[in-house]
């Protein structure tokens, strides 16, 4: 089915990549169903959560893997009961500023995805990450 | 800050201006922890300040929509290949 996407337009997206928020992000309860937009210049450390119900809502997500020295997200216990069994994928949401080396990504409570489900979850780990840790520490 | 002491079942109103109804904050229990009611009219949301935390970045997150945004994301994405 047809989508519109805030970013790329009107674009295709299957059934089967539907995901659904079993529990939404915070502040954005109304909205549970999303999609991941890859795009092929950027490659799959940053990827596009849109939504489905509105065209407008969207976000950037990064893939956490080179901050794993010191990332480490322990999940809760009930997380199981939320996203049903299997692996995870965790991303992480960003903020992008005009000055886009003021990015940050809110390591307190990431986004996981249960790919054999779909069900995906907003948690605030209970581990003290920062909710804006600053994703570039160079210029660029 | 404003600081009162209040017992269970006691509690406290902040009043908006304009007619606009009040806000009541009831404790209902003190403890190690202490359990609060709250009672506010329609248009305000009461959240526990962690999560609100979370609400604002995550809005601060969904604005992340310059013109040039795919730019600013390959130019992210290329510290990161």
């Amino acid at each position: 089915m047809k989508y519109k996407t805030r970013d790329f337009g009107e674009i295709d997206i299957k059934d089967s990549d539907i995901l659904t928020f079993a529990q939404p992000l915070f502040g954005f309860e109304d909205y549970r169903r999303f999609a991941l937009i890859y795009n092929h210049e950027i490659g799959e450390s940053l990827v596009w959560l849109q939504s489905l119900d509105d065209p407008d809502l969207c976000f950037i997500l990064f893939d956490p893997t080179p901050l794993s020295s010191f990332f480490k997200p322990e999940l809760p216990h009930w997380l199981e009961d939320v996203l049903g069994k299997g692996d995870y994928i965790c991303w992480v949401l960003c903020a992008i500023p005009d000055d886009i080396r003021k990015t940050t990504v809110n390591l307190k409570s990431p986004i996981f995805i249960n790919p054999n489900t779909r069900k995906v979850a907003q948690i605030m780990l209970d581990q003290n990450y920062p909710i804006r840790f600053p994703l570039i520490k160079e210029d660029i | 800050m404003l600081i009162i002491t209040r017992k269970a079942d006691e509690s406290i109103i902040i009043e908006i201006e304009g007619g606009k109804g009040n806000i009541e904050i009831k404790v209902l229990e003190v403890g190690s922890q202490i359990r609060l009611g709250i009672e506010a009219p329609a248009g305000y949301k009461v959240w526990r300040n962690e999560i609100y935390q979370n609400v604002l970045a995550n809005r601060q997150a969904a604005n992340s929509s310059l013109p040039n945004l795919l730019d600013a994301v390959s130019k992210l994405s290329e510290k990161f290949k």
